[in-house]
Order: structure tokens, then C-alpha cells, then sequence
């Protein structure tokens, strides 16, 4: 077992035993998961519009070349920039540089998971610079120091008693386990950050090629501030994060926040276009900084499909194995059956290869995925590059090879059975065993095991067709 | 650098094109989404039912001057004096600032300085104000949305600063769904830098599934459907 | 093969785990499929579908067993009818891709998957779901497997079977679309997510009230049965051919 699968399995055992973790899990997913079914509910022909969403995200993903060209042309026309990273290290790069030129030292973020993949704040912070994330959720796990363990609801793994003690510790205030009190506290503390930030920087959920427009959505409002309070809004977005038109825009739109949440909408969808115009107020420059990071490389590949990912979470609340063992087992910014498979194919597999595994290919993903990603069909590429790779555990690779080689003749087949079912036989008591050698020895850490039946079905059948 | 990195990503974005084994698709032809049925009443009926929902209080009013007494109200109830409005002819502010004016009020100007260190102080002192009153210019029926487009008289931070938002619409105004919004609309991207489709108060559930209203947005938002 | 003539004949693809584990699954659906006229044959060269190897990434032994497979089922030309949805779900969907590469193979697949179909779709569409089994007051609950609700699309028709058993009432299973936690060599590779996911399982099915949970895969009722062995608990597990095959 490599160093990061020992790893994961420690996390996932971690997680296991954390029984405020599984209460909060089965709250929030259970929420999550009926809410999106009522949301969709209340959308009229809702399969149709999956279609063209799927369709949409797809045809943008085959032209991105184009598509990313007339964006930053239209951006350009708008009186904003783009920039373009190859990868983590030129991304932080651009925003440091920028940062330094305008003689930055605070930074408000909205929430971008980009910058989370990257670890912009900690280049930022130790550049010197002040960073801190107004989205509540993750406004309590930059407090806490933690990874987001949810791509819509960054801080599902905290009780409210827990918040409240970070926020006692952290901050100074009195300690309460009041949600709507600490809210408050939150948003009085958050008010001056807005106020006083040289620099806001935020995600993108779409971007729009015909308009260069991009559009951000959040139930706070904190992105809406991040992005008009500031003199200059730095905007980190995928290079896949685009739509061809307005109207593309909407299909989105009718499904990203249903899907999430189970809202029609979010209480703000915000589309910006430039930076100020002939306006009161607004920043004076808009940076889009568009990160490639691996995603390049999936196009035209079998694994492109993933590129579609609108980041509504639906995938991690409907699955079975996410409920379980929650965001952080996953150990990436990218949990769930999702992140099972993007933070592999994008990250490698070297690094991520127990990901994967973690699945019994339910298919629940698949089935809410509101642009039909078949999360379930990468997850098993992803099995077979490991494989191909020899990286199979040892046991596997000749377990299987034996099977194979039996099951291809089965007169070889029957006999080996018959062998097992002897061996079995030896240790089990009334028709049980209750331990079974490593590796196989996990199944009966919770489970029994049944000896082979006394007759085959085929030893069966034989002896009812001879009589 | 940021020139290389663009050639070479949109180079290797090109060469996985060769991959594709189907041809490119056509533009995918968007069907309008939602229902678009309605006439006006039905769609200020589905408006108004939708708002509510979403948790805003609502005020239908006849005509400018009824729009006044509520707007007037709404800031004594909420104990206002320092008040940040847009200013435009349309979307029925017209006479409202002058009026608000003479009784007492003190509308703030939201004009943002170019220079860094004067924008803080200016926002500073706009972080004063206890209500924003703005127009709309429009409302999106199947959601109770109101959309605020940015432009010379109309600041972004009136609407988002203070905790309380105002903001009057008028009900000829109300498109049946999101679609039908941009079908007409679209060009309000390229004449504001800031379009937002607004539903409702500031809203989070990130500690424990709690709903908390009035997070960084505004906590209390008064819509006034002007006939 | 005439409908009119009220006989046809069909192969009984049984899959690994009947073979070895619960033969009683097979001899069922035999039962079953005679008692509606319909003639059974199976063949003595079947072993396993291949989709072990497959859901492990080792498509190379799964390529392997897939073309034995085939082959197999291309002795007879009568339609194939299969007590797992996993392993129709093997045959229908994934040997096309598994062999696109591989001309021969690959035309066999498709002529192969035409004709094969789950078992309880089988008895519900192609001879009409009648009412069958008798029990003494038994309290069934119904868990539906993943590759068969989701992978087949087949909701229906376990549950119509079900409902027409004399003597016996279905009761709901809170959370049944739920994974099982099977998933094949999951089960063992990462073997304490699939026990906490069991556990589950297992809650909802004590809960139910049931004394009898039923499945149409193999591989669920061995996770199942072996986890509520373990417990200690009284509630007896067997596939819905056998339920349908018990006559008082």
C-alpha cells in the first residue's frame, strides 16, 4: 500500500469513529438531497433542460480554444484583463504580483475553491499579506485552520458548539451556541474587512464567452461586497468554468442552485462585466486569472466529462460512502465522488489512488448529477489505470489472474470450488466462519462468512437432470 | 510569461481536439425555461407569492405618490437618517429623493473616490447608513427576483451596504421567468458592470443547517410593486 | 421458440456467487421458470461474467472471462435469463466497451445482450407477472440492489412480483435506495466504509418490522445475510426466486 493510501485509510478511520461528524453528515446530506428533489420539482420539463445543460457544458468543453478567446476579448472590451497560469505556482504568481504593484496588504476572498486547490492564502500570508475569506462556512475553517469538507457547506463537520468556541478563542467574543448570534458577530466582524480591503478576490461559477461576463452566486451576499467594496476584484476561474452566451448562462443557472440546495435560486446571482464603468461606485480594475492546472490535458480524452462539473454538490449528498466518512477522509479540496475522480485525473494517480476505490459504484452520483456526468464509468477508468500501471495490491493482481484462469475453464472452475468449499468447511462452525485470513480478513471484522453450499448449483442441476 | 502560459495552454487545448472522434457539435439551441404563461396579474400574483417565500416584505402601492408614504414609513420604522438612494429619473425615483430630502433625511452621495486611501474613508462613512433605496429594473416572476443593474446614479453598495434595502419596481416590469428576462434584456450587461438578480434577504445555513438571515447583505428587504 | 405453443426454452446463466454460495438461488428461478412452461437448460460451461476483475481495473482477466462468457451463451440460441442484476448489468452494458476493441467479440456481445434479461423483468414482461408463491404470513421487506434499479432501470417489477405472494405483506425499507455496501471487492478493500454502510442497511431492515428481506442480486443478500449472522439477529434473507419458488 503506498504512503497516501496507508493515509486515507487512517482518515477514513478517523472519520468513522467521530460520531458528531456522522450526525452532522446525515443532517446536512439528508437536507441537501430532499431539498434538491423538491427544487427540481418546481422546474418544468426539468430532464429536458439536464439535456441541454449536459449539451451546453460539453460543446464548450469541445471549443474551449475559441470560447476562451472570446472571452478574454470581450473582457478586454469590458475594461477588465486576463491572465493565464499553467498551473498552482504560476496562478499565485500573478495574484502576488499584482498584489505587490498596487501595494496591497488586505485581502477579502469570497468563496473560490480554485484558490482553495492552489493554496493561494498561505502564498499570500507569507508573502505578508492579510487574507481573510468572508463566506461564513469558510470564514470558520480559515479560523480553524481545516480544509472544507463539503464543496457547498464548507463547515458541515462543526457543531454549533464548536464554532462557538473557535470564535471565543479566536476572536475574542463571548462564548455562545447561538448560530444567529455568532451570524451577527460574523457579519459585524466581516463588515470591516470589506471596508478596509485593498484587494477582493473571488471565484466564478460560469463565466460567459459572448459577454466576458462572469457570474458568481452565494446566499451571504459576502461575494456581491468582495467584489464592489474593494479598488480591485481579482476573479480565479477554471479554464472549463465558461458558457458560450446569456442564454447558456441561464440553463445554469435554472440548475446550479436547485441542485445544491434546492433553491430556485440563490438570494444573489451576481454578473459583472468590467470593472466600473461611467459608475458611482465599483472597483477601478478586474483581473481574471484563469488556471489550467491539469484540466487541459483531460480534453478529448475519456475523462473529459468531468471538465462539465458544475460544482452544486449534488454528487457528494446523495452518496453513500461521502455520508459515511465526510470531506476531509478525502484529504483533497475536492471530496466526494466528484473529487474521486477530478483530484486523481488532474493530480495523478500516484498521489490519489485510493480515491477511487472508496466507491461501490452505487451510481447514485450519476443519477443526480444535473449535467449526467458518469462519475461511475471514470471511477472505473481510473481503477483500470491503476491496474495497468501494476499498481494493483499484490494479493489482487494474482488473486485475480488465478480466478480469471479458472473461470476461462471450467472444468478447472469445478474443481477449484470443490477445494474451496473443503477449506472453508474446515473452519467454520454451523455454516460460518468468523474470521477469514488477511487480506480478506476485513470482511469479517464486521461480517460472518458462509462455507461454500454442500453441492454446487452445477452439481445440483447435474444430479436432478441424471435422475 | 502569462503570453507563453496562454499560447500554451490554448495550444494544448487544440491538440486534444484531434482526439475528438465527433465532429463538433452546432450551437445548442436553448428552449426558454420555465412558465412563460401569465398576464400581468397572474405574473404579479406568482411574483408577489415567490418574494414571500424568499422572505421579503412587500408593499403594492398606486402610483408615485403612495410609493413616497411607504418609502417614508419604511425609514421611520427602521429609525433612518442617513439614507444612500439611487438617483435616476427612471425606475420611479424621480421626485422620491427631493421629497425624502425635504423631510429631513440625509442622502448620502456614493460616489467612490479613484484615490485608495480616500475610497476607505468614503466607505467608511457609508457604512453609516441604515437604508438603501434603489428601483429595480426588473422582477423575475417564477423566483420573486428583483435585478439591480449598476450604473451613474445607481451604486451598487446602496443596495448592499445597509442593512436594510428598499427597493421600488414597477409591476409592468415583472418577466415570467429568468429567460424571458434575457430574451429581452440582455443588452443590461453591457451597459452595467454589475447586474444582480437579488432574492430576498442575506441568508446562510453554514453553522449546523441553521437559517440565519442577514449575513453580509442586507437583513431586511422591502420590495414597493408600484402600479 | 413459439409463444403459442405455450413452451419455450430459456438458459439459466446462474453467476458465481449462486454457484457457490446459494445454489438454492438457481434451482428457484428453474422452479419458477417450469411452473410457467417455460423449459430451462444450463449450460456446464458457465462460470463468472468477469465483473470482479473489471470492477478492480483488471480488464485484461475480465476480457478473458467475458469472451468465455459469450461463448458460452452462444451455444444455445434460446434467450438467457439471469438471477442477478449486477451481472446483467455486466452483460448489457459494459461488455460492448470492455470489448470494442475486439471485432469478433464485440458483435457477439451485442447479439448476446439482446437476449439476455434479469429475472424478474423476464417473468414480468415476457410472461406476464402472474401471481405466484404462497407463504404462512410472512412480513417481507424489499431491498432494491444498485445495478438493478439504477444500472437497469428495473423498479417495477421485483416489487409487483412481491405484492402478488399469497399469504405474505411487503413492508417499506426506510433509506432503500441506499448501497448495500457490497460493490464487489469493496467490500474488502475498504471493507470498514462498507461495514458503516451495512450497518445501515441492516437498521432499516430490523426496523422495518420484516422477518424476511428479499433481493434480487446474489451479491447484496451475501453482504446482508452474512452482516445480520453476525448480529445475531432473526430475520431470514433470500432472493426473490426463492420466495416465489415456495409453495406451502
Amino acid at each position: 500500500m503506498t504512503q497516501s493510501t496507508v493515509a486515507f485509510h487512517r482518515r477514513v478511520t478517523d472519520a468513522l469513529a467521530d460520531h458528531q461528524l456522522r450526525v452532522a453528515l446525515d443532517r446536512t446530506t439528508n437536507r441537501f438531497a430532499s431539498s434538491r428533489l423538491e427544487g427540481l420539482a418546481s422546474l418544468p420539463n426539468v430532464e429536458h433542460v439536464r439535456d441541454q445543460a449536459r449539451a451546453i457544458r460539453m460543446r464548450t468543453l469541445e471549443n474551449l480554444d475559441k470560447q476562451l478567446e472570446q472571452f478574454e476579448e470581450a473582457v478586454g472590451a469590458a475594461g477588465g484583463h486576463v491572465h493565464w497560469a499553467k498551473n498552482a505556482t504560476e496562478a499565485s504568481r500573478i495574484v502576488l504580483d499584482l498584489a505587490k504593484s498596487r501595494k496591497v496588504q488586505r485581502v477579502v476572498k469570497s468563496k473560490s475553491m480554485i484558490s482553495e486547490e492552489i493554496e493561494l492564502n498561505k502564498a499570500l500570508i507569507d508573502a505578508g499579506l492579510n487574507v481573510i475569506e468572508s463566506d461564513l462556512g469558510e470564514y470558520i475553517i480559515q479560523l480553524a485552520n481545516e480544509m472544507p469538507s463539503h464543496i457547498i457547506a464548507p463547515a458541515v463537520h462543526k457543531t454549533k458548539e464548536e464554532v462557538g468556541r473557535l470564535f471565543a478563542a479566536k476572536l475574542g467574543v463571548p462564548l455562545t451556541h447561538d448560530p444567529e448570534q455568532m451570524a451577527k458577530i460574523a457579519r459585524e466582524r466581516l463588515r470591516n474587512v470589506f471596508l478596509r480591503a485593498d484587494l477582493g478576490i473571488s471565484g466564478v461559477n460560469f463565466g460567459v464567452a459572448e459577454t466576458g461576463t462572469i457570474a458568481i452566486v452565494t446566499n451571504e451576499g459576502n461575494a456581491s461586497l468582495t467584489v464592489s467594496a474593494p479598488r480591485i476584484h481579482v476573479a480565479m476561474m477554471g479554464i472549463e468554468r465558461l458558457v458560450p452566451t446569456l442564454d447558456d448562462l441561464t440553463v445554469m443557472l435554472e440548475l446550479l442552485a436547485r441542485s445544491a440546495t434546492g433553491q430556485k435560486l440563490t438570494v444573489y446571482t451576481d454578473l459583472l462585466t468590467g470593472p466600473r464603468h461611467d459608475e458611482q461606485d465599483g472597483p477601478e480594475e478586474l483581473h481574471v486569472v484563469l488556471l489550467d492546472n491539469g484540466r487541459s490535458g483531460l480534453l478529448g480524452t475519456s475523462m473529459a466529462e468531468v471538465l462539465a462539473c458544475i460544482r452544486c454538490g449534488a454528487c457528494l449528498n446523495v452518496c453513500p460512502v461521502y455520508r459515511e466518512i465526510g470531506g476531509h477522509a478525502y484529504g483533497s479540496v475536492y471530496p466526494g465522488p466528484i473529487g474521486a475522480v477530478l483530484t486523481p485525473a488532474i493530480g495523478g494517480l500516484e498521489r490519489w489512488e485510493a480515491l477511487p476505490m472508496a466507491s461501490s459504484l452505487c451510481g447514485a452520483c450519476r443519477d443526480a448529477c444535473p449535467v449526467r456526468i458518469d462519475l461511475p464509468r471514470m471511477l472505473l477508468e481510473l481503477r483500470a489505470k491503476r491496474a495497468n500501471a501494476n499498481r494493483l495490491p499484490l494479493w489482487l493482481k494474482f488473486g485475480l489472474k488465478l480466478y480469471a484462469a479458472t473461470a476461462t475453464r471450467p472444468q478447472l472452475f469445478r474443481a477449484m470450488v470443490s477445494v474451496s468449499r473443503w477449506v472453508l468447511g474446515k473452519f467454520s462452525a454451523g455454516g460460518w466462519l468468523r474470521w477469514l485470513p488477511s487480506p480478506l480478513s476485513g470482511w469479517t471484522s464486521s461480517r460472518d462468512f458462509p462455507v461454500f453450499a454442500d453441492q454446487s448449483f452445477s452439481e445440483q442441476w447435474q444430479s436432478r437432470r441424471t435422475h | 510569461m502569462s503570453l507563453d502560459s496562454r499560447a500554451a495552454i490554448l495550444s494544448q487545448i487544440r491538440q486534444s481536439q484531434t482526439r475528438l472522434e465527433e465532429p463538433v457539435r452546432n450551437k445548442v439551441e436553448v428552449e426558454p425555461i420555465g412558465d412563460t404563461r401569465g398576464d400581468s396579474e397572474n405574473l404579479v400574483e406568482r411574483f408577489s407569492r415567490e418574494a414571500e417565500v424568499a422572505g421579503a416584505q412587500q408593499h403594492r402601492v398606486l402610483g408615485q405618490e403612495d410609493a413616497v408614504e411607504v418609502v417614508h414609513q419604511i425609514l421611520c420604522d427602521n429609525d433612518a437618517s442617513d439614507i444612500l438612494a439611487w438617483n435616476s429619473t427612471d425606475l420611479l425615483m424621480g421626485e422620491l429623493n427631493k421629497t425624502l430630502i425635504r423631510r429631513g433625511y440625509r442622502l448620502l452621495d456614493a460616489v467612490l473616490p479613484k484615490s485608495a486611501d480616500e475610497r476607505k474613508v468614503k466607505l467608511g462613512q457609508l457604512a453609516q447608513a441604515q437604508v438603501g433605496v434603489t428601483g429595480a429594473l426588473a422582477g423575475i416572476a417564477a423566483t420573486g427576483t428583483v435585478v439591480l443593474a449598476s450604473g451613474p446614479d445607481r451604486a451598487r453598495l446602496a443596495w448592499l451596504l445597509p442593512p436594510v434595502h428598499v427597493v421600488l419596481l414597477s409591476s409592468h416590469s415583472i418577466y415570467p421567468t429568468l429567460s424571458s428576462f434575457f430574451s429581452e434584456r440582455e443588452d443590461c450587461v453591457r451597459r452595467s458592470s454589475h447586474v444582480a438578480f437579488v432574492t430576498g434577504p442575506s441568508r446562510t445555513a453554514d453553522i449546523e443547517q441553521t437559517l440565519t438571515r442577514g449575513v453580509h447583505g442586507p437583513t431586511n428587504v422591502h420590495i414597493v410593486l408600484v402600479d | 421458440m413459439s409463444e403459442s405453443s405455450g413452451l419455450r426454452t430459456v438458459q439459466l446463466f446462474a453467476t458465481c456467487l449462486v454457484e457457490t454460495i446459494r445454489p438454492a438461488v438457481g434451482m428457484a428461478v428453474a422452479r419458477v421458470l417450469e411452473q410457467l412452461g417455460v423449459a430451462v437448460q444450463v449450460s456446464n460451461q458457465q462460470t463468472c461474467c468477469g465483473q470482479p476483475a473489471f470492477n478492480a481495473g483488471a480488464w485484461d482477466e475480465a476480457r478473458a472471462m467475458a469472451r468465455h462468457t459469450l461463448d458460452t451463451l452462444e451455444q444455445s440460441e434460446a434467450s438467457i435469463v439471469v438471477p442477478s442484476g449486477s451481472c446483467t448489468d455486466m452483460i448489457l452494458h459494459r461488455y460492448g466497451e470492455l470489448l470494442q476493441d475486439d471485432a469478433v467479440y464485440a458483435a457477439k456481445a451485442v447479439r448476446v445482450a439482446a437476449r439476455t434479461q434479469e429475472f424478474s423483468q423476464f417473468v414480468v414482461e415476457k410472461l406476464k407477472a402472474p401471481a405466484l408463491g404462497r407463504c404462512v404470513d410472512r412480513t417481507l421487506v424489499y431491498h432494491p440492489s444498485c445495478h438493478l434499479s439504477r444500472g437497469l432501470g428495473i423498479r417495477e417489477a421485483p416489487q409487483q412480483l412481491l405484492n402478488g405472494i399469497e399469504g405474505a405483506q411487503c413492508v417499506p425499507l426506510d433509506g432503500a435506495d441506499e448501497c448495500c455496501g457490497f460493490g464487489g471487492l469493496f467490500s474488502v478493500e475498504m471493507s470498514d466504509i462498507s461495514s458503516a454502510m451495512l450497518n445501515r442497511k441492516l437498521d432499516s431492515i430490523v426496523e422495518s418490522g420484516a422477518d424476511t428481506v428479499v433481493a434480487c442480486d446474489a451479491g447484496c443478500l451475501l453482504q446482508i445475510e452474512s452482516g445480520l449472522h453476525r448480529r445475531g439477529a432473526r430475520v431470514s434473507v433470500c432472493h426473490l426466486a426463492e420466495i416465489l419458488a415456495e409453495q406451502v
